[in-house]
């Protein structure tokens, strides 16, 4: 907390007069702090300018008084007691008030003058007060506003005494003026804007003409700008008692304006003081300037405050005294002059007589002065004026009525001596009560009727006087006894009078609350068990209280959360959570907590998701109830947290393998069926929807077989996987229902049902038609390879012949036989040998080599031409593992060109005779030369023709000269069409292929061009066309190619599939849109498919132009007779990529649902098995395949269990618990096992639950573990207790061993001194003095080391003895031992100051030891002093009482302090001071056994004092 | 008191030599039978032993007990003297150097008449056993004999 403490005065050394003043420097009303402050220091300089007080410096200690009672109490002590203050002034609030004056001033009669206005409620001998009661500051104002501006008044403020109080008198005013109270309103202390508004539209619905608001500090702030906003100043007029200088600067000019105040002092008062005033305080350091020029304010609390310093120092002057009575009988007839004007003490009530002043506040922040009322005298309200000066020796006076009240109550009164704690009056109800007769306890003393106490009666009675001394009164439970011994628990109340008969009493009213105290008990005990159910419960559970803070939690709920924060609503938003729907997060007020304690709401397992205060992120189940006090009030909210993270977590995770499993079944391309037992079908997926032609509902209750080729076949596998349990790749042909057949092959395996009963077989088909056909095709391929009349090898990378055909025999003269295993350089000729292994290394890098032209050899050494295709060979994961190489002789073929060459001679005359028109063409476009079927399509003569443009004969001109322009560029162009012009008009559509000419030295000369009439095909193409319109409306992707490798036409829904234009599309061969990685099966495909015909459902890949490929699949068909190929694709890139997808991801899940330690099991609703996981069948020593089918309760028979599961599924909530215990009835030697077992529900689409998962973790060792720790733990209190049993061995030891010294070592002692002393007695005569003096040495250090023995028993037995607890008063003890002291030594001059009831709580023998051997200590070094002293007293050091025994006797050297508690250590030899020195030990090991402390401070010849200390 | 005897069962040579010297310097001239451990303590209260023949009506007026004797030590003669009804009224007064709480708290509660720590001082012991002898012997009265 923050205080702050200055001191004023120059001369603070030397002697001056201290005056307390307590402004409020920090807290609520801090900002009149510095006011306050600055007018006690004007009016203390004041002063001492004058004299100061009897001729003193007056001092002021400032405190701040931190505007709460706690902190005004704590400044009032520290000024009182501390700085030795002789008065106080003080306080601004109201309930630091009362604490000070009651609690401070009256108990040590110090005077308080107070400098606020307030409701009146103090009365005490020490109160002055210089401000305004509430009928000062009202009694003038209201009439005054209602004849200024109407009757009717609205009256408002917080709920406390002062507002109260004021109000109280105001509306007694209004009342008797004959206004109206129009409304009457009370708010808590720190009231809400929202709740200021209602206040403002209740205000401003009730008509009033004036607004009296009673709010203290910021409150009244917020509701003067709320009201100025409103517009309300305009309807009504406002007027309050505490508005002022300081209040107005915190508000805006249009607030502040126009309000009115009424109080003793304003700044504008025209005073001679005010003025003077104002210019000590512009003198001031800080100060800027006078308000509103500057930061110089006074208001009626600094005013005050002027007033008490100055009524102190007058009153002190006039006493002539600053002793508190005196000052206080001054004060009481006090007048003075401050800036109010002038201002007299009330001294019946305490309270001055003080002026009061209207005034209303202006716009720069000043207030005028309207009206001075003059000095109005001090009234208490009659809510105070009951308790006016009730104090001692006020109640005798109706003493007779009083004692006729004390018959008829019907509570327990007893009047008690004061000074002798006798009963001297019991009253009816008394004697009832503690079941005594009539006056039977009057003369006993009042402990009779306390329970049995540590407390002496004269300690009670000192400490009950204590309090009335202080308090008056004094409060509280006390346990009684009643005659008959039992208990009776009390309400008690004490206070002390003086009775007109009995003289000092203290009056004891006693009501009976045993029941009370028994339900309390109770409730205690209730309390205790509902608390360790709280704190067992597995679920989080918080309690929210009233006012939204979170007041408890338990256990659980701080697992779950990872610790726990306990704020309030508003701090909710540190409960970081989120809306599992919608991922939203968790206001602070839309918690379930908050929104029960807010709107009483009940929510109910909310599920959200937390970050718990680690981090880490959970997902609870929420609910939040409201507890409703019997009114209907909320009292508190109850929060339940489930934490089902984990639960969610598996759930999520079945949820996903089930749906993967179900979607992967449908998506199955296999058919799969299950068949019931009597061969029905039970269920299909949509494969073989699909494969049959039929709908799922109309297969299922159909016979299986008759859906095949061969029923009886099908009957016959079926009926083999009832019998053999199951068949694999049993061939069959399903017929669809349009007749199509698909071979499949079967694989089926029986499911069966818990008893093990075959109820069903599970068969899944596999399509062969594709695998068939591709079947087929190898068989071709192979015979087409077989039957070629090129050679056809294949070899490996190092050259090595693997295969070789028949053609290849024939070509090379090798047989087969003869070449496989030799290396392939064998065929080629030397010269050829280097490009054979050119040709691998091209092999090896996946390159293909083509027709190239090259010469072998043959067995028979014979050289001859071949042309030589080279591809490599790859395994089906795509690794090049050899090649194949196909090799055509072409030694004819050579001859043949030569042949043609000649034959090239001949020429011309072929080209007469083609019938395709024929043209050369110079390079002008003049026609050189044509052949006779050209003048058949023109119907020129050639003689017309030549010379002619060329162009001319075309219907296009334009085109056909480009066509030849392009010839001229390009060398040639191919398939160019244009439409001949015949002279009849007669249109011939015709392809040109036309390439130049060059002359022997290579300069082009001319164009020769070849027409080909393709009237006939345009003509089919239309009619075809025809056919083909869907071709341009199709989504599929539709294409025209040609075999060689190019697409002859695409449709519209290509180019948009591909992106890329037709033309685009044609100009290249499409192997090059095809993925890299498909090309060689396409090839091979389209082979294929030339032979055969017709390609269905292949699938590659197709680059698009953005460079993503689409996975189509292809069906086509070869047309032989046109040679093209017609093909459609369909774009299956989707269905690839999430089939590919859902294969990874059901990968994944299989992968950790098959490696998790955790057990899985999936049980359909009757607990068969559908499957379990790797962990689960291992903890049964099984496989995976052997559950399912089986029920799990036929293999682990439990019924308890049984009716969980059942719970479960009829509940649809979840079941989990930990470490549960399981015996395996069928291996009971694995013992007892435990399990943490979740059991899920799952949801089908329906909602019902339809599936569980079952899960379940082994912590057996972890219950071992555990298990072992619990063994650990007994072991170590069975060794605590074996080391206790030894100590106590130890300890038996050392009691025999006392036991044997105290024996055994005393009785040579006896005989050495009885012996001697027999001698010394019977042989007198027989020893001179020398040996008598010997003699006499013996029995004295015999008899020495006796008392040595019994001292060092006597320290042993304290070391072993128990200790007992209680009160012991040491000075008792010091008092009885100096009394022993006295009379063993009357002639000793002996003083004993023994400080009065030192009272320590300790084992009394023991403590009666130390003090015995202190005191004894103390008596023996002072005995060579003439006057002895010997003290015993206490102080208090840092809060501990520490005891002292001082001596004026030997002293001892400070050097060897601490060796004075050793065993046998003695600074003194035994002729100075007898003794053992065992006595401080002892006394070191008594204190010590206490847990305290002991210590000796003294110096040689100076005396010693042994401190010590008693916790 | 000439037939008042002293039963004096104390081991110690020393504690016997000073016992009846502190005994004789009071003038007590009584017979005093010493027991040199507790057996014999018993055999000669039971006519046991070598007191086989003992005369069991003269019994001693007065028992000066140690408390550690050899073979059974003083509590439990103690305890067998109150046991049996022959003996049980005889005045024992143990006499012993130890003064162990816990040896007092047996002693009474076995019924001891007296129970007196020897001081070391002769001078002491010697005041002590014979305030014992002429209290026992001369001013008590003891209980009338309890016949068979």
């Amino acid at each position: 907390m923050y205080k702050r403490k200055k001191k004023i005065g120059d001369d603070a050394l030397i002697d001056s007069i201290r005056l307390g003043v307590m402004p409020p420097l920090s807290g609520l009303v801090e900002i009149y702090g510095q006011e306050i402050s600055s007018a006690a220091t004007i009016a203390c300089r004041e002063v001492n300018e004058s004299g100061g007080v009897l001729g003193k410096p007056l001092e002021l200690i400032i405190e701040d008084d931190g505007s709460l009672p706690e902190s005004a109490v704590s400044a009032a002590n520290t000024l009182v007691e501390h700085h030795h203050c002789v008065a106080l002034v003080g306080n601004l609030l109201s309930n630091s008030r009362i604490a000070v004056a009651y609690r401070v001033a009256e108990p040590h009669r110090i005077p308080y003058l107070n400098f606020s206005f307030y409701e009146g409620s103090i009365s005490s001998r020490y109160f002055f007060h210089f401000a305004a009661l509430p009928n000062q500051q009202i009694d003038k104002m209201i009439p005054y506003m209602q004849k200024r501006y109407g009757p009717k008044m609205f009256f408002a403020g917080n709920n406390y005494e002062w507002p109260r109080g004021s109000i109280d008198a105001a509306r007694r005013i209004l009342e008797k003026s004959q206004g109206t109270i129009v409304g009457e309103e009370y708010c808590p202390i720190g009231i809400a804007l929202d709740d200021i508004e209602r206040l403002l539209d209740v205000v401003s619905e009730s008509g009033a003409d004036v607004f009296v608001p009673y709010f203290a500090g910021i409150d009244q702030v917020h509701l003067l700008v709320a009201f100025t906003k409103r517009g309300l100043k305009k309807r009504m007029a406002v007027v309050m008692g505490h508005y002022d200088e300081v209040m107005a600067s915190h508000l805006s000019p249009e607030v502040r304006e126009g309000f009115y105040s009424s109080n003793t002092y304003f700044m504008n008062v025209a005073t001679q003081e005010n003025r003077r005033y104002k210019e000590q305080l512009l003198a001031q350091s800080g100060i800027t300037g006078i308000w509103p020029n500057g930061n110089g304010i006074l208001t009626n609390f600094g005013e005050g405050t002027y007033l008490c310093v100055k009524a102190f120092a007058k009153a002190a002057n006039l006493a002539g005294s600053v002793e508190s009575e005196a000052v206080v009988n001054a004060l009481e007839t006090i007048s003075l002059n401050g800036p109010q004007g002038k201002v007299e003490m009330d001294h019946v009530t305490h309270h001055a007589k003080v002026n009061t002043y209207l005034s209303r506040c202006q716009l720069d922040g000043t207030f005028t002065i309207i009206e001075h009322f003059g000095a109005i005298d001090p009234v208490i309200p009659e809510r105070y004026s009951n308790f006016q000066m009730s104090g001692p020796a006020y109640l005798d006076e109706d003493i007779r009525i009083q004692a006729r009240m004390l018959e008829q109550m019907t509570e327990a009164v007893f009047l008690v001596n004061a000074n002798g704690g006798t009963i001297v009056y019991t009253n009816p109800s008394s004697e009832k009560m503690f079941g005594y007769g009539k006056g039977e306890l009057i003369g006993k003393h009042v402990s009779t009727l306390n329970a049995p106490t540590d407390k002496t009666p004269e300690t009670i009675a000192e400490e009950i006087n204590k309090i009335l001394y202080r308090k008056g009164i004094w409060n509280g439970e006390i346990q009684n006894i009643k005659k008959d011994g039992t208990v009776l628990w009390s309400s008690a109340s004490i206070s002390a009078f003086t009775h007109a008969r009995f003289g000092e009493v203290w009056m004891s009213v006693y009501r009976d609350i045993t029941g009370r105290k028994a339900a309390e008990v109770s409730l205690h005990d209730n309390q205790e068990l509902l608390n360790t159910i709280l704190e067992s419960l597995p679920v989080g559970l918080w309690i929210i209280d009233g006012d939204g803070k979170i007041s408890y939690s338990n256990t659980a709920a701080r697992k779950i959360w990872a610790g726990a924060r306990y704020i309030d609503i508003e701090q909710l938003g540190e409960y970081k959570g989120w809306w599992i729907n919608s991922g939203k997060p968790i206001g602070p007020h839309e918690w379930a907590g908050s929104r029960a304690i807010e709107k009483g709401e009940t929510s109910n397992e909310e599920e959200i998701e937390i970050e718990c205060f680690d981090g880490t992120h959970k997902i609870i189940l929420d609910s939040g109830i409201p507890l409703r006090r019997s009114d209907g009030s909320i009292r508190c909210a109850v929060t339940i947290n489930y934490d089902i993270t984990e639960r969610k977590k598996i759930e999520e995770a079945l949820r996903n393998a089930f749906a993967y499993n179900r979607r992967l079944i449908e998506s199955s391309l296999d058919p799969l069926a299950t068949i019931s037992a009597e061969g029905k079908i039970t269920d299909v997926n949509a494969a073989t929807e699909r494969v049959t032609g039929f709908h799922r509902h109309e297969l299922i209750g159909t016979d299986f077989s008759d859906y095949f080729t061969e029923p009886d076949k099908a009957r016959a596998g079926y009926q083999k996987a009832f019998h053999e349990g199951s068949v694999q790749d049993y061939a069959l042909i399903i017929r669809h229902k349009d007749g199509h057949p698909t071979p499949v092959l079967y694989n089926a395996s029986v499911y069966t049902d818990a008893s093990g009963t075959v109820i069903g077989v599970f068969a899944a088909a596999r399509d062969m038609t594709e695998h068939r056909k591709g079947e087929q095709a190898k068989a071709k391929l192979a015979a087409i390879i077989e039957s070629s009349d090129d050679a056809i090898m294949g070899k490996n990378l190092d050259g090595i012949i693997e295969s070789w055909n028949s053609g290849a025999e024939q070509i090379y003269g090798y047989t087969a036989e003869e070449i496989i295993g030799k290396n392939v350089s064998l065929l080629a000729p030397e010269t050829r040998k280097e490009e054979v292994n050119e040709i691998l290394q091209k092999i090896k890098q996946g390159e293909h080599v083509n027709h190239i032209e090259t010469e072998r050899i043959r067995k028979d050494g014979n050289h001859f031409a071949v042309s030589l295709t080279v591809s490599p060979i790859r395994d089906t994961s795509g690794n090049i593992v050899g090649a194949s190489s196909i090799a055509r002789n072409i030694t004819e073929r050579k001859q043949v060109d030569e042949n043609l060459r000649i034959a090239n001679l001949y020429n011309r005359s072929l080209i007469e005779v083609s019938l395709d028109p024929l043209v050369t063409i110079s390079a002008e476009g003049k026609i050189t030369d044509v052949n006779a079927a050209t003048e058949t399509v023109t119907g020129f003569t050639r003689n017309e023709l030549i010379g002619t443009d060329f162009s001319d004969y075309f219907t296009e001109p334009e085109k056909a000269r480009a066509g030849y322009q392009e010839v001229f560029k390009k060398g040639f162009v191919q398939d160019y069409p244009l439409e001949i012009h015949h002279r009849s008009g007669h249109k011939t559509p015709v392809l040109y292929n036309a390439t130049v000419y060059k002359n022997t030295s290579g300069t082009v000369i001319g164009v020769f061009a070849a027409a080909r009439n393709i009237s006939a095909q345009i003509a089919a193409e239309k009619e075809r066309e025809k056919y083909f319109t869907f071709f341009q409306l199709s989504t599929d992707l539709m294409c025209i190619a040609d075999p060689r490798g190019h697409f002859k036409k695409v449709n519209p829904a290509f180019v948009r599939s591909l992106g890329f234009s037709q033309e685009e599309l044609l100009a290249e061969p499409f192997i090059n849109f095809i993925h890299p990685d498909d090309r060689e099966t396409t090839r091979y495909e389209i082979a294929l498919q030339l032979e055969r015909g017709y390609t269905l459902n292949f699938e590659n890949r197709y680059q698009c132009k953005t460079g993503a490929y689409l996975w189509l699949s292809w069906t086509a068909t070869f047309n032989y007779s046109e040679g093209l190929i017609y093909a459609t694709a369909r774009d299956i890139t989707e269905t690839k990529n999430s089939a590919e997808e859902l294969k990874r991801v059901n990968e994944k899940l299989e992968t950790i649902f098959s490696n998790t330690h955790m057990m899985f099991a999936l049980l359909d609703t009757e607990f068969t098995f559908i499957r379990v996981n790797r962990a689960y069948a291992e903890a049964d020593e099984r496989s995976p395949d052997f559950f399912p089918g089986k029920n799990h309760f036929e293999l682990y028979p439990d019924v308890e269990n049984q009716t969980i599961f059942q719970h479960v599924l009829d509940s649809g909530t979840p079941y989990s618990v930990s470490a549960k215990p399981f015996q395996y009835s069928d291996h009971p030697e694995r013992g007892t096992t435990y399990w943490d077992w979740t059991l899920c529900p799952i949801f089908g689409s329906s909602g019902k639950a339809t599936n569980l998962l079952f899960s379940l973790l082994n912590v057996t060792e972890r219950k071992m573990a555990e298990k072992e720790i619990q063994k650990l733990n007994e072991e170590l209190e069975h060794r605590v207790m074996e080391r206790t049993a030894q100590l106590e061995a130890a300890n038996k030891e050392l009691e025999a061993f006392a036991y044997s010294v105290s024996h055994d070592l005393r009785a040579p002692l006896r005989s050495i001194d009885g012996f001697s002393h027999i001698l010394l007695e019977d042989y007198v005569n027989c020893i001179d003095e020398k040996g008598k003096e010997y003699l006499n040495r013996v029995r004295m250090a015999a008899q020495h080391m006796a008392q040595l023995i019994d001292d060092m028993l006597n320290l042993s037995r304290i070391t072993r003895s128990q200790l007992t607890f209680q009160s012991v008063n040491l000075s008792e003890i010091a008092a009885a031992i100096s009394k022993e002291l006295r009379q063993s030594q009357p002639e000793r001059r002996a003083e004993f100051i023994i400080q009065e009831n030192v009272v320590a709580r300790g084992d009394p023998h023991l403590l009666k030891i130390v003090m015995d051997n202190l005191i004894l200590n103390a008596w023996k070094f002072t005995s060579k002093h003439d006057a002895t002293r010997i003290e015993f007293s206490t102080r208090t050091v840092e809060g501990k009482t520490e005891y002292c025994v001082r001596d004026n006797g030997a002293g001892f050297d400070m050097t060897y302090a601490t060796k004075l508690f050793g065993a046998f250590q003695r600074l003194h030899t035994t002729a100075e001071f007898p003794g053992t020195g065992i006595g401080l030990a002892t006394v070191q090991r008594i204190i010590h056994k206490h847990g305290g402390t002991v210590w000796a401070e003294g110096s040689t010849g100076q005396g010693a004092s042994f401190y010590f200390t008693i916790p | 008191m000439a037939n008042k005897i002293i039963l004096l069962v104390e081991d110690n040579p020393d504690d016997i030599e000073l016992t009846l010297r502190a005994l004789k310097k009071s003038k007590i001239m009584n017979e005093v039978t010493v027991a040199h451990d507790g057996a014999e303590a018993l055999d000669y209260l039971f006519g046991t032993g070598e007191y086989m023949n003992r005369d069991l009506s003269i019994m001693p007026t007065v028992i000066l007990l140690d408390i550690k004797l050899p073979k059974i030590d003083g509590l439990e003669v103690l305890r067998r003297i109150r046991n049996h009804p022959r003996t049980r009224l005889l005045p024992v007064v143990i006499l012993t150097s130890s003064k162990e709480d816990q040896d007092l708290l047996h002693g009474y509660s076995l019924g001891v008449n007296s129970y007196v720590r020897k001081p070391v001082d002769f001078t002491q012991f010697a005041e002590a056993v014979s305030n014992l002898g002429l209290y026992w012997l001369l001013l008590n009265e003891r209980a009338p004999l309890q016949g068979e």
